[in-house]
């Protein structure tokens, strides 16, 4: 018998080892192939990188041909320079950006916002501040560079107005308030909410609907329109006249509000009596702008804002809508919450079956489809739309569009005395705030293409092409853009009760049930029960949301407090500036008016006089 | 094989840590500049552990003769204090700091800006529950008052003074930081501090005492002056116009309407002034048109 030398046992860790080496040699490989492609050291190129989340069709094209025209600029192509986009979904631009500003490797230029991190103080880690740059003049607005068409004045005011000053909203978009300076560059609009026409139905309904009128035994549906009174109560929407038979002759879509809702009612008649599965007269969803009902709430709630006031200033708080309640000021009894919820389970009646289920995109292809009378969206929806109708396959199935601001009631018709305006625009914000990241290396080429993007010539055509409304002043929008256009007509929005700044526990509880309420899934009665029920319970009711609004404050005074702390170090170091000390003079006033939360326990003492502060 | 793959990364390793602890040499005299400016910035955008860490190193080189010596300590107290979370020793920090500077011969600029700051520190409980004490900051900001009456030191003290008594939300108390306002207004009426002072008393007048002549008229006092707060004009003139009607000042209140309609195109209270002043103006015309036919009536 042959001794056998002892086989080796094989150590399985040189497989793990030699996976390790492999898995690392290949990535090691890859990111340096990858940043000798894709990164600056491809050459010496100076690559700036332009990260957003409009992906709406069209803005990102419009965008590319901006990008093109300044990287061709003779400077520009000199100093090796290369601007591109990254167009980034909503899902994951917070977590893309959130990852990004804080391991040092984020877009040279990016879109504020959205992302968790960079609200409040925080913008000023990793934007940026401009307030240096904006009082100059854009070199892009100079002669130079504007249209010889343009008004001469303007032409002239364009190339020596300082930067900010040739924003249609004064830059106000890029305003940050926390921090007093200018942290961003808005490059477009987003125009408020519109209601979308197809103008095929539109014609076929109102025809429908004369002939209705004009029968001598009017269809029940119909009587039920105009304005009459049942068990006591009013019910339908406007009186029948001759100035409503005139707007059905006409192919204008609805100008007061009872005509919109006679337009909805005939819809409703005219699918059935043409046996129209598909068509719906508005496509709503859960998108809270296709509900129109939200859009007129604040105009209904609008009579209490004064009531209610306790800080003595205009706008309503949350605080002051619950306190409100609580000191018997408004009831959900009164004729204005009644009546709202009636509208606004009128409107849902006019939404698809099941349209709680259904997404933004969802009814936006309802529509584009032909299948819905109206759309209420703004108008970062505007190009999708259009350009979905225009692209239908079938030129039949094509349609027009017109688009008009939602209509107020008319003198006469229902709920006229309840919504005499619709909420202002005038005080609107450029969108689309572009910050320059506090790393980038490349500052001062970032800031010149922010300003090339925000030149009156250029800002035009890149929304033009885009199918947005412009930011710059003078910078004329699409023909298709113009309905946009901010309304200064109107009430201050904020005058109303305040559902949105109600605490979440109510508010959760208030827009949940609304929309139960809205589907009739739930009476009115219950509706009110389960938000008594949650007003009335301490802790997470309206004595707690005084308890919660107190802390918020001394939270708030303390914020403001540091702020005032930097601005009395600028003061000390250079009193000379002028915008300095008014600033500290503007943050001293708001910080005694603030007062670390005691305004609350006066406004407490003021609705509640005696009873103690609440306590949790 | 093992074991040798083993002390090869150990080697790496301490080769890479001894490597690592070259690269930051000690800071010098002449590095303070930057450090002063780096410091400033990070405190500019509240970034108050960065500029702690630069300032402190600054001041470590710096000889109290320095003359930015004053400045750097305030503002390394400045970021002590107000660095968030808070702490209480940052606090006890910042609060040492200030006391440096009072017990220096920086400027009475500073020497008051340390002295309302350690005010607020003694008023105002960095967290719940945290012990103050009032009356010790009640005389620190009349120690400013005293130093300095007029200008932003006296008015910011005043303010801060009045501010103590309005916290004990007694008619009383409110009517007493009304007196202190007023004394400081007196003593320097024309300084731009005014208007805060005016506005802030007019919200007094109106929020804890009920008295909106009164709110109205300090108001109109800072309006002339232009209010601190300026971007929120608007907003202020149209409060004003409430008042005024509520005291049936009707020719008041439609002054205010004009002012919101002609000076403030991107107002939100436009559309309500303008309607209201015509409507007014109806009246008021109409109201004339009687007056005059009365009038005609009378003398035939």
């Amino acid at each position: 018998m042959s001794e056998e030398t002892p086989r080796k046992k094989f150590n399985w860790n040189y497989v793990a080892l030699g996976i390790l080496i492999i898995g690392y040699l290949f990535s090691a490989g890859r990111f340096f192939i990858m940043s000798q492609t894709m990164g600056d050291r491809a050459s010496d190129k100076k690559i700036i990188r332009v990260a957003h989340w409009q992906l709406e069709p069209g803005y990102r094209e419009a965008l590319d041909k901006a990008i093109n025209d300044f990287n061709n600029l003779p400077h520009v192509k000199e100093n090796d320079v290369e601007v591109v986009q990254s167009a980034i979904t909503e899902r994951v631009y917070s977590q893309f950006m959130n990852v990004h500003l804080i391991s040092g490797t984020a877009p040279d230029i990016a879109v504020v916002g959205k992302s968790s991190i960079i609200t409040g103080n925080a913008i000023a880690r990793f934007f940026t501040p401009l307030g240096d740059y904006v009082s100059e003049p854009n070199p892009y607005n100079s002669r130079e560079f504007t249209s010889p068409e343009l008004d001469p004045e303007m032409r002239d005011y364009l190339a020596t107005a300082p930067w900010k000053d040739t924003f249609l909203d004064g830059m106000e978009g890029g305003w940050n308030e926390d921090l007093n300076d200018y942290y961003s560059v808005p490059v477009s609009n987003f125009g408020k909410l519109r209601l979308f026409y197809n103008m095929d139905v539109l014609a076929k309904v109102k025809a429908f609907i004369l002939k209705a009128v004009d029968k001598p035994q009017q269809p029940t549906w119909l009587k039920q329109v105009w304005l009459h009174e049942e068990n006591g109560e009013t019910a339908g929407y406007l009186p029948d006249s001759q100035s409503l038979r005139d707007w059905l002759a006409n192919d204008h879509p609805p100008e007061t509000l009872g005509q919109l809702m006679l337009y909805c009612t005939g819809v409703e008649a005219y699918t059935k009596a043409k046996n129209l599965e598909y068509l719906v007269p508005i496509s709503g969803s859960n998108y809270f702008v296709s509900d129109l009902a939200n859009f007129y709430q604040p105009a209904f709630f609008s009579s209490y804002s004064r009531k209610v006031d306790l800080d003595g200033m205009p706008s309503t708080s949350g605080l002051e809508t619950v306190s409100g309640w609580r000191q018997g000021i408004w009831s959900f009894e009164d004729p204005a919450l009644r009546e709202f919820y009636e509208f606004s389970q009128d409107i849902a009646s006019f939404f698809p079956v099941g349209y709680q289920g259904l997404d933004r995109e969802q009814a936006q292809r309802r529509f584009v489809l032909g299948n819905a009378a109206i759309i209420s969206s703004g108008g970062w929806d505007a190009s999708g739309i259009f350009s979905g109708v225009a692209h239908r396959d079938n030129e039949e199935d094509r349609f027009e569009i017109e688009i008009t601001p939602a209509p107020l009631p008319a003198e006469g018709e229902r709920w006229a005395d309840l919504v005499p305006y619709r909420p202002s625009e005038a005080d609107f914000k450029a969108g689309v705030p572009m910050g320059i990241y506090k790393q980038s290396r490349h500052f001062e080429e970032a800031l010149d293409f922010l300003k090339f993007l925000s030149s009156q010539p250029v800002n035009e055509e890149f929304n033009q092409n885009a199918q947005w409304l412009p930011a710059t002043i003078a910078a004329d929008p699409t023909e298709n853009m113009v309905p946009f256009m901010p309304v200064p007509e109107g009430f201050p929005g904020s005058q109303s009760l305040n559902l949105s700044r109600m605490r979440a526990t109510i508010r959760t509880e208030w827009v949940s049930q609304a929309k139960l309420l809205a589907t009739h899934d739930i009476t009115y009665d219950e509706f009110v029960a389960s938000l008594e029920k949650v007003m009335n319970t301490p802790r997470i009711g309206a004595l707690g949301f005084w308890f919660d609004e107190y802390e918020s404050s001394v939270d708030r005074s303390l914020a403001l407090h540091r702020k005032l702390a930097v601005e009395t170090v600028n003061e000390i170091i250079d009193d000379t500036d002028e915008k300095a000390q008014a600033r500290q003079r503007a943050l001293f006033y708001q910080g005694l008016k603030g007062d670390e939360g005691i305004h609350i326990l006066s406004m407490w003492k003021k609705a509640n006089p005696g009873e103690p502060f609440p306590e949790f | 094989m093992l074991p040798r793959i083993r002390k090869t990364l150990l080697a790496l390793t301490c080769v890479g840590a001894l490597l690592g602890g070259c690269g930051q040499p000690e800071p010098a005299p002449e590095d303070v500049p930057h450090l002063i400016r780096s410091g400033m910035s990070s405190l500019q955008i509240m970034d108050f552990d960065t500029a702690q860490a630069d300032l402190a190193t600054a001041l470590e080189l710096m000889s109290p003769n320095d003359p930015k010596w004053g400045e750097v300590t305030f503002a390394l107290a400045v970021a002590k204090w107000n660095n968030t979370p808070y702490s209480a020793t940052e606090e006890q920090e910042a609060r040492e700091l200030m006391q440096n500077l009072l017990d220096s011969d920086v400027s009475s600029k500073i020497k008051n800006a340390a002295r309302i700051a350690i005010g607020r520190m003694d008023e105002v409980a960095g967290e719940p529950g945290e012990s103050t004490d009032v009356p010790a900051a009640r005389e620190l900001y009349r120690q400013v008052i005293a130093d300095q009456p007029t200008g932003e030191a006296g008015y910011q003290a005043s303010l801060r003074l009045a501010q103590t008594y309005v916290q004990e939300l007694t008619p009383e108390s409110v009517q007493k930081a009304l007196e202190i306002i007023h004394a400081q207004i007196k003593r320097d009426p024309e300084s731009p501090w005014a208007s805060v002072a005016w506005q802030y008393a007019g919200d007094l007048q109106d929020e804890f005492l009920d008295n909106e002549e009164l709110a109205l008229e300090y108001y109109q006092k800072a309006e002339k002056m232009g209010f601190a707060n300026n971007s929120r004009t608007d907003v202020y003139l149209w409060v004003m116009s409430q008042w005024a009607l509520d005291l049936g000042k009707i020719d008041e209140a439609m002054r205010l309407w004009r002012r919101i309609v002609d000076d403030f195109p991107r107002s939100t209270f436009r559309t309500l002034a303008r309607d209201l002043l015509e409507e007014h103006e109806d009246q008021n015309g109409s109201l004339s048109l009687n007056e005059q036919a009365t009038s005609a009536k009378t003398s035939r």
